[in-house]
């Protein structure tokens, strides 16, 4: 259980700091009036809030004036004094209009301007008594409004917060229902654009990520998860197809170079975010070709050999040079490789063989170079009776490989199923396939018989206490000792990353690579397994597009950071089943080693799996009254840290309304002067007047040759109604004008269940808001 | 008191002000002023209708603003003075004040639950305006909701009482000439807050 404490700030910097101190789990009292509700009624669930810091004792933010072509109004102006002010009533008549019409008397009172801009969004589910519930923007998954009692939410489409199930789940934080959305609207292009700001293996990622992301889908509470996979895999063909239009070189050149030492996933990842932005990337490929595990270990029934070929064919055409065959260490120095480029990427993998600590390693074969071997055109195996020992995805795709090449082939783990690190689909299809699995087997020693075949001594296992990995430990049964007769043993337990080429001074004690988020020292980077151990292909590709940025900040880029974008209206559609995949039965996948098991799905059918999706998102409203007046007057909001444009203010940020950190706290607001002879306006629309928050609400700048028009309480963050601005710019108001004008305001208005009568109404308050403007003169 | 997701255990002790009088309280620490007030100092003026900032019901003056007492964390309330229904008549003949006595005389409730809240956002109106007119009245006391629809007769007494005030400062004004020991004794009766 945690309690709350009151602490008064003495100063602005002494709040920050015991912000600063409290981590994320501090809130500032700036009037108190939304913050009391909040606690009243249970709100903030159990250990999100522990100390609200009172902004009370803090004085000289409190005051207006103008200066420099400014106005500034202290953070802590009361909205009681903004809405009597004669300077503000003189000048920008809209912002005191909306103070005034903000809560009652009483509250205006005690009312701050930075604590109206900041509090928390009205919607009934997030403010039920009690927390009862969680919702997105709670950090939860799914918006109750979307499918209940909405007559007072959004008009504009939702918004994503960061917590979507699917989004949080996946390592690389596809935008997976924006992309999703497009296919809706058969926007395949628009679709792959998305796709491609995190993942630009998606014909790869397609056939073989383990997909997180429909882990905990919501569609899976109506029937089943969306087939993400099987849509991603769609677009990730489309943008192989399609890349000339997709994968184009890049229209700028930073004349930055960059060597990349390893063609596989990481490598690919971070060659393509890098040559997006401009820098010349060459790959350093030590195999015949690139691709790394892709090309060398994920067999081909799994992933085709051609379809990496064409992945790389098309990565290359954006201009990244990729150099195969050079083995970095024995044909070219790293030392020398740093010193002919800006910046360097180990992206080497995790492919050199560990002591198993089991006798008899002589006798063992390595699983990674079986299946290099054989993914470079090996077809034979002589052997034919074949334990692989280790429950990984390595040991899956061998002992399926090998069962295709008619061996009888079965896995010796010593843990039981549930423990087995291999991803769970990939051992259903095993088993399917007939292959044997024994659990809590230890192998212990392999040795050759008098036969000239291979024995190997096992041991039986039962489960202990759980270990550091979370995994039951598995501890012997004494005396059971027993033998099996195999013609050969192969090795899958995971591999490691090959330091031997790296100097020392960028090695740790343990002869492991020293890196700090990504960064290992001089112009040297490192990612994917070769920095975290064997992992999924998207966590290899996740690990090189954060490389890729190190790398690009590190030669003095900038981030861009990708806003959130709002595509219609969470949606919930009548029970339709999840498209079956189509792969082929068991028994014609063991004679199958160059095909693919699973196909791709048409066009039509991908179409119909993405309007599967429930295109999850908030639907509340921003309830501020002062919101739309900032942004129609341009104003910037002065944090301790920045300043933030008004239309950049608010967001759906968890937990939140606005774009503030932890540790940020608002100082002041500054609203350009305005033009000679602007006339400005707002109107609201509430259901009471005393508890007036709002229905809608609107605020219009006009000038002789400028509008700006914002609606607030339409949309999680207040909507600048642009079509409306470009009908009145410029020229003189009437009726007509204002009238065609409110008609572009809600063109793109999208209802939900329960709330068609605000589209009227925003119509008809974005006209009278216009023509009050006119008034105003 | 509703908590809900949070818990109270940590106590702070405070120092309220009201009506005139110190308490030494240990509130929770979420707790709002209208809590406290009625809880532990069993002042029953304070009425709890909406308990979210939207009646005015629970209208106490501090250091002379009219405040929702249900909206205001109590922690924020220390060391301010507050003024509260129970402390506008005179303490000792048990006299009401004027606008009080106005409010009877105009039957200006009908239940009577709005009543104290609608006298303290009267009474920080008229010590800031002594001469309001009715469309200033109506906006002081826009934050206060009677649901028996009595605010014709509300705003009749605000005026009425408005009066009754300035003719009662302008007869100590008079007096004071005369005898400046008792209008100060009787001025002090009315001017707690």
């Amino acid at each position: 259980m945690n309690s709350i404490q009151w602490e008064s700030a003495k100063s602005v910097e002494n709040a920050v700091q015991k912000l600063e101190e409290s981590g994320k789990k501090a809130r500032v009292c700036a009037g108190g009036t939304d913050l009391t509700g909040g606690i009243k009624e249970g709100i903030y669930p159990d250990g999100q809030l522990y100390k609200i810091i009172s902004l009370d004792e803090i004085t000289g933010k409190d005051s207006i004036c103008e200066a420099d072509g400014w106005l500034r109004i202290g953070a802590l102006t009361k909205l009681e004094d903004l809405g009597e002010n004669d300077l503000i009533n003189r000048n920008y008549f809209a912002l005191g209009e909306a103070a005034r019409n903000t809560a009652s008397d009483h509250l205006r009172k005690k009312g701050t301007i930075a604590g109206n801009i900041c509090q928390d969004n009205r919607c009934w589910y997030f403010r039920a008594e009690g927390n009862q519930y969680n919702c997105l923007r709670k950090g939860g998954h799914y918006c109750y409004a979307a499918e209940g009692e909405n007559e007072f939410h959004s008009i504009f489409g939702a918004m994503r917060t960061k917590e979507l199930p699917c989004r949080h789940d996946c390592p690389s934080g596809i935008d997976i229902p924006d992309y999703m959305a497009r296919i809706r609207k058969s926007d395949f292009k628009g679709a792959a654009e998305i796709l491609l700001e995190n993942n630009p293996l998606a014909a790869m990622t397609g056939r073989v990520c383990p997909h997180f992301c429909e882990m905990n889908c919501n569609r899976a509470a109506t029937d089943e998860a969306v087939s993400i996979r099987e849509v991603e895999r769609y677009l990730g063909d489309y943008i192989l197809n399609h890349s000339e239009e997709l994968l184009k070189v890049p229209s700028v050149n930073t004349k930055k170079k960059i060597a990349v030492i390893g063609g596989g996933p990481a490598g690919l990842s971070a060659s393509f975010f890098l040559r997006r932005k401009g820098h010349e990337v060459t790959v350093f490929e030590s195999q015949k070709e690139a691709g790394g595990m892709l090309r060398y270990a994920i067999p081909a029934y799994r992933l085709p050999k051609n379809i990496v070929q064409k992945q790389v064919h098309v990565l290359s055409g954006m201009g990244i040079e990729i150099k195969n065959g050079i083995r970095v260490g024995k044909d070219v120095q790293l030392e020398r490789i740093m010193d002919e480029y800006d910046a360097v990427l180990l992206a080497c993998g995790a492919w050199k063989g560990r002591s198993t600590g089991i006798k008899g390693e002589e006798f063992m074969l390595s699983g990674l170079n079986l299946l290099r071997e054989i993914a470079d055109g090996r077809k034979e195996i002589p052997e034919k009776r074949v334990a692989v020992l280790g429950g990984g995805n390595t040991a899956m795709d061998v002992v399926r490989t090998l069962k295709r090449m008619g061996a009888d082939a079965r896995i010796i783990y010593r843990r039981t199923r549930a423990e087995m690190p291999a991803i769970s689909h990939d051992v259903d299809k095993a088993i399917e396939e007939g292959i044997c699995m024994d659990y809590l087997t230890q192998p212990l020693e392999v040795s050759r018989n008098t036969d000239g075949n291979l024995t190997l001594t096992c041991s039986r296992m039962e489960l202990g206490e759980s270990d550091a990995s979370g995994r039951r430990r598995p501890v012997p049964v004494a005396g059971s000792e027993f033998l099996m007769e195999f013609d050969a043993v192969v090795t899958a337990f995971g591999e490691t990353a090959d330091t031997g080429f790296i100097e020392k001074e960028y090695l740790n004690e343990k002869g492991g690579l020293a890196v700090n988020d990504g960064y290992v020292g001089r112009n040297l980077f490192a990612g994917g397994d070769y920095v975290s151990g064997p992992s999924t292909v998207t966590e290899a590709m996740d690990s090189g597009k954060k490389a890729a940025r190190a790398i690009d900040a590190f030669l003095g880029g900038k981030e861009e950071k990708v806003c959130s974008r709002c595509i219609g209206l969470p949606r919930m559609d009548e029970h339709t089943p999840r498209i079956p995949y189509p792969e082929l039965p068991p028994a014609e996948r063991t004679q199958n080693i160059d095909g693919e098991d699973v196909c791709s799905l048409a066009e039509r059918e991908a179409a119909a799996e993405a309007n599967r999706c429930l295109n999850c998102a908030c639907v509340a409203v921003n309830c501020s009254d002062l919101a739309p007046a900032l942004v129609a007057f341009h104003a910037n909001i002065i944090t301790n840290k920045r300043i933030i444009p008004a239309e950049k203010f608010w967001s759906v940020k968890v937990p939140g309304s606005t774009a503030l950190d932890a540790d940020e706290l608002v100082i002041e607001i500054r609203i350009p002067k305005p033009a000679e002879g602007t006339k400005s306006a707002f109107l609201k629309y509430a259901a009471r007047e005393t508890i007036d928050f709002p229905v809608l609400n609107c605020a219009a700048v006009i000038s002789a040759d400028d509008a700006c028009i914002c609606m607030n309480a339409v949309k999680p963050v207040p909507v600048r109604a642009f079509a409306a601005e470009d009908v009145i710019r410029g020229k003189k108001i009437d009726e007509a004008i204002a009238g065609a004008a409110a008609e572009e305001a809600v063109h793109s208005a999208e209802r939900l269940e329960n709330n068609t009568y605000k589209i009227s109404m925003a119509k008809a308050i974005v006209k009278r808001t216009i023509m009050a403007c006119r008034q105003e003169a | 008191m509703q908590t809900g997701g949070v818990s109270n255990m940590e106590k702070k002790t405070i120092i309220l002000h009201v009506n005139g009088d110190q308490y030494e309280v240990t509130p929770s620490s979420t707790a709002t002023l209208a809590d406290v007030l009625r809880d532990e100092l069993g002042l029953m003026g304070i009425r709890l209708m909406c308990n979210e900032g939207a009646c005015g019901a629970c209208t106490v003056l501090m250091d002379g603003e009219p405040t929702l007492s249900c909206m205001m964390p109590v922690m924020e309330a220390e060391g301010k003075e507050i003024l509260t229904i129970e402390g506008l008549p005179d303490p000792v003949t048990g006299e009401l004040h004027p606008i009080q006595q106005a409010f009877v005389d105009h039957n200006a409730l009908q239940c009577g639950f709005c009543t104290p809240g609608m006298i303290m956002s009267a009474k920080a109106l008229l010590d800031k305006n002594p001469d309001p007119t009715e469309k200033e009245i109506r906006k002081a006391l826009s934050g206060n909701i009677c649901r028996c629809g009595t605010y014709r007769k509300i705003t009749e007494a605000v005026l009425d009482a408005a009066a009754r005030l300035r003719n009662i400062k302008q007869q100590k004004n008079s007096t004071e000439k005369t005898n400046t020991e008792k209008s100060e004794e009787q001025e002090s009766v009315w001017s707690i807050g």
